[in-house]
């Protein structure tokens, strides 16, 4: 939607085969591929732009490794676990945050401002929001279950 | 009304529903009937006790759609009841028939957006805007890495 050129990781063969389907030219496996070769080698060896990372622990070095020189990497969650220490040769040559949504949805403006963006975008065709399940109120530890397994895809709905 | 429980720090499986008391609408709040709850990773880790929010008992659930059923004196004019709204709230209590929630955080939702869409690109899509507009400006014919690829809002 911006023109930006996405590298989109993912976790498993299956999910790389959707978000092809859904428009990524390049995708990276991380269970099977390298995520800093991979982005060289997408970028002419200079690394990304822009990285954001919200898996944390398990991949940071390899977000700030990926980040071109210059580039913004941003940590904005720890699926994987938090993150402690980084050394500091890696935060140096980019622009590293960590940041999270309460920074930015701090107050009914911010809320109203952002949620009218994506609903235009979302009238423009420009976000489709990909619904990957819907539970029953009674199956709330099925559904909580499904998204911490990793397996599932799109946005899960529990509907009381 | 009915709602899901966590009585203890723990694994996902000893989440319940239980009925239990419907809350009110306090000061600057909006009692909403939830219609779609939104889940997400970082709920697990609220529920194991890794990643605390709210001390047991609680009810999991930080963002939802649904129509308001009261409003607190001063709401806004179209927060009333009536009104389609999402909200977020880091403290959870979205995965219930019924949320108290500060207007604050609630938005009300357009004719034209259902209730599933709105609750996906609350978290996932006001992650995705701050991201791309406020943390870095990504222009055209930049590369950005981006990880869950697969995950709540899809489409590049």
């Amino acid at each position: 939607m911006l023109g930006a050129k996405p590298l989109a990781v993912v976790g498993s063969d299956s999910k790389a085969a959707l978000v092809r389907e859904l428009g990524a030219e390049v995708v990276i496996n991380r269970t099977t591929q390298d995520i800093v070769e991979a982005t060289l080698a997408a970028t002419r060896g200079a690394g990304a732009d822009a990285v954001y990372d919200a898996v944390g622990a398990a991949t940071i070095e390899s977000s700030l490794r990926a980040t071109r020189s210059g580039g913004t990497c941003v940590l904005y969650g720890g699926a994987s676990g938090a993150v402690t220490e980084i050394p500091s040769e890696l935060t140096e040559r980019v622009n590293y945050q960590r940041t999270g949504l309460a920074t930015y949805l701090a107050d009914a403006e911010a809320f109203r401002a952002r949620l009218g963006a994506l609903f235009e975008w979302y009238r423009l065709d420009q976000v489709v929001p990909r619904i990957g399940g819907t539970w029953p109120l009674e199956q709330t530890a099925d559904a909580l279950s499904a998204i911490a397994g990793g397996q599932t895809t799109g946005k899960l709905i529990i509907k009381p | 009304m009915r709602a899901a429980r966590v009585t203890a720090f723990g694994e996902i499986e000893g989440i319940s529903v239980a009925e239990i008391d419907q809350p009110e609408a306090g000061e600057g709040q909006l009692l909403v009937r939830v219609t779609a709850a939104g889940v997400n990773f970082a709920d697990a880790g609220m529920v194991r006790g890794t990643n605390r929010r709210r001390e047991p008992p609680f009810i999991p659930g930080v963002e939802a759609a649904g129509v308001v059923e009261a409003a607190s004196e001063g709401a806004p004019a179209d927060l009333q009841p009536g009104a389609r709204v999402v909200f977020w709230d880091p403290m959870p209590s979205a995965f219930a028939e019924y949320a108290a929630i500060d207007s604050w955080r609630c938005v009300p939702i357009p004719d034209d957006v259902p209730d599933e869409v709105a609750v996906a690109l609350m978290v996932q899509g006001a992650t995705a805007h701050y991201l791309t507009h406020d943390v870095s400006n990504l222009a055209a014919a930049q590369t950005c890495l981006v990880y869950s690829a697969a995950g709540g809002v899809g489409r590049t």
